[in-house]
């Protein structure tokens, strides 16, 4: 029982509904994924932690069979995953959690319209419909009483929390949560965090948690992915990626996120991610990175295993020699 | 400070007492519906127009109270006095200008209202020269592209290039790096701290996040409910909370794994109704009592430092 993404390849064409495509030489793509396969065991969660343009959202969406992938494929229990408006699909089976519950909720819907969707083709009579949708809003901690209300109507954390009750009512295997606590208070993501690990561990669900921030990963995560330009750089269990960072963008990363003491880092980590039309040759970190060797201009390094964790820089080749 | 609604009056703003000392840095923390934006246009003399404020406010920069001055006065005091950064720099440049323009522009502007000659040869040197400073790359390059080409950290950067060139007295930065990467957001703030100390400009920072401001900030100021609920040197209010709300949010920033236990979260969630007459956290507060529901609590002042809770005192605004 486990979720397997394998060796996912995922290019965006560029200018595909220009006015000018017939006119243009040569097609060019964005690599939004390169070769990234990670795997999961069934009640667990793995933290996608990178930053824009990372792919960690392209990724989620493959998950979850919303985007098809170019090569590889995604299995879930040994099963392959679809895209969903092919047959086979697996409906119902992974479910999704965006970003911002204001934009993915319909505002004219009401919450119990609106949680009893992915349900409605199941197959269910009303009255287990019903039934259903009232046990995932109980779960989530709403009352009976906000059944009945218009989503636009109610709070932003209210809101995140209809959106995971409309994950939860097709008792999925996987949820992937899209950084389901960027767009609501501080006081409030608690709250919503603390209801994830508790629905979590009552009904077993695989997490896969697309987010920026190394707090809520450290809080959430049973495995850490960090992403960088299309490709896992580090990937391994919580406490070794967390707490003892190899690569050198995962320790420039978790330095450069502010802490409450007010302490920061000497000097952040400088520049900016280049451009996916156009890699940098050799490793992808390279022109950031303060360890560049000549080796790193020329080809890009290979994942290397060390302890449980696969680090992908020349860094460690040696030791693993 | 009023909003006039569709539903009613709502008081967005109520008895908020906050200075900035010359080349500080006040951090102004708060969570959605806390006012802080409210203040911060407030200030900068930006209110729209169903906004009212109370008679007896003011809000002076240097001896001038911006509330009360003529339209054309605070046309002087805005840009060369008070200027403002937004959360989102695609929003405040103008996308059919070239970066180069835009920098002379507010240079014209800088150099009408003090009163200097205007030259625009010099005017573009010292244009370079401030995106220079802001070390954004390649800042010939810049100059010469559209806010459309440059990434969001550059763009802000080239906001407080702007800031820089126009010399105000207090820079208001509204969540100025909360559109930004964590790395971004690292570089930017970096470059805030360097160019406050180098030119003794003021700034308030407003932002949700503690962390941000704790990185920052001099002095910090917590808003909840429209209403300043603590406020002092940063440090201080950050190592030793004195306020409940102050100690929920430190608490619920997540420190630890699922494995250790549950996050400190703060109950409920914000809502305005009915908090004209109580402490505006009372509904959420974990240490509430009867006290609190009495009246809206005076802010003590404790060791130098304002708190608005009955726990330090039981008196109340009338």
């Amino acid at each position: 029982m486990s979720l397997v993404v394998d060796n996912v390849v995922k290019r965006f064409q560029l200018g595909k509904k220009s006015l000018f495509r017939f006119f243009s030489k040569r097609q060019r793509f964005v690599t939004a994924l390169e070769g990234v396969s990670l795997s999961i065991k069934k009640g667990e969660t793995v933290v996608i932690l990178g930053e824009s343009g990372s792919g960690k959202t392209t990724l989620g969406r493959i998950i979850v069979g919303l985007e098809k992938p170019d090569q590889g494929k995604i299995l879930l229990n040994g099963a392959k995953v679809v895209y969903v408006r092919e047959r086979g699909a697996l409906r119902g089976r992974l479910q999704m959690v965006f970003q911002d519950p204001g934009a993915s909720l319909d505002p004219f819907q009401s919450v119990a319209d609106c949680v009893a969707e992915p349900i409605l083709q199941s197959g269910h009579k009303k009255e287990e419909i019903t039934k259903k949708v009232i046990e995932s809003l109980r779960l989530v901690g709403l009352e009976e009483s906000s059944a009945k209300r218009k989503t636009s109507e109610l709070s932003g954390g209210q809101k995140q929390r209809v959106a995971i009750a409309r994950a939860i009512v097709s008792e999925p295997d996987v949820i992937v949560l899209d950084e389901p606590t960027s767009s609501i208070d501080v006081s409030i993501q608690a709250q919503v965090l603390n209801l994830l690990v508790e629905l979590q561990r009552l009904k077993g669900y695989t997490y896969v948690l697309i987010t920026h921030d190394p707090n809520v990963a450290r809080f959430m995560a049973d495995a850490v992915a960090v992403m960088y330009l299309g490709k896992i750089v580090e990937y391994g269990p919580l406490s070794r990626v967390l707490d003892n960072p190899k690569h050198p963008y995962t320790q420039a990363l978790l330095l450069s996120a502010p802490k409450i003491t007010g302490a920061t880092s000497s000097k952040p980590i400088q520049g900016e991610p280049p451009s996916l039309i156009n890699i940098p040759q050799g490793c992808r970190y390279e022109p950031r990175c303060p360890y560049s060797m000549a080796k790193c201009k020329e080809k890009e390094p290979t994942p290397i295993q060390i302890d449980e964790a696969r680090v992908s820089c020349f860094l460690y080749e040696q030791t693993q020699l | 400070m009023d909003y006039q609604t569709a539903s009613g009056t709502l008081h967005a703003v109520r008895r908020v007492n906050l200075s900035v000392n010359e080349g500080e840095v006040l951090g102004v923390v708060g969570e959605s519906g806390s006012g802080k934006t409210t203040v911060a246009l407030a200030v900068a003399g930006l209110l729209p127009r169903n906004a009212s404020v109370n008679d007896s406010s003011q809000i002076l920069l240097e001896e001038t109270n911006i509330l009360t001055s003529k339209a054309s006065d605070i046309d002087r005091i805005r840009g060369t006095g008070v200027f403002m950064i937004f959360q989102d720099p695609f929003m405040s440049l103008n996308p059919l200008m070239k970066i180069k323009h835009q920098m002379i522009e507010a240079i014209r502007v800088r150099c009408k209202r003090s009163l200097e000659p205007f030259n625009r040869e010099e005017a573009e040197r010292e244009a370079l020269e401030s995106l220079k400073k802001v070390r954004i790359g390649d800042a010939d390059d810049i100059m010469e592209r559209y806010p459309h080409q440059l990434s969001g950290g550059q763009n802000q950067r080239v906001m407080l290039a702007m800031a820089l060139v126009e010399k105000p007295k207090l820079v208001i930065a509204d969540e100025p790096t909360t559109a930004l990467d964590v790395t971004t957001q690292a570089q930017i703030l970096d470059l805030f701290k360097e160019i406050i100390r180098s030119t003794k400009m003021s700034m308030m920072f407003i932002t949700h996040d503690l962390a941000v401001a704790a990185t920052i900030s001099d002095r910090l100021a917590v808003l909840y409910g429209g209403m300043l609920q603590e406020s002092g040197p940063a440090n201080e209010v950050l190592s030793n909370p004195m306020h409940p709300y102050t100690l929920g949010l430190i608490k619920s920033i997540p420190s630890k794994t699922k494995a250790e236990g549950m996050l400190e979260a703060i109950k409920g969630f914000f809502k305005w109704d009915g908090l004209e007459h109580m402490c505006a956290f009372a509904p959420r507060c974990p240490l509430a009592h009867d006290a609190c529901f009495k009246g809206v609590p005076v802010a003590t002042v404790v060791n130098g430092r304002a708190v608005r809770c009955v726990n330090y005192g039981e008196q109340y605004e009338n």
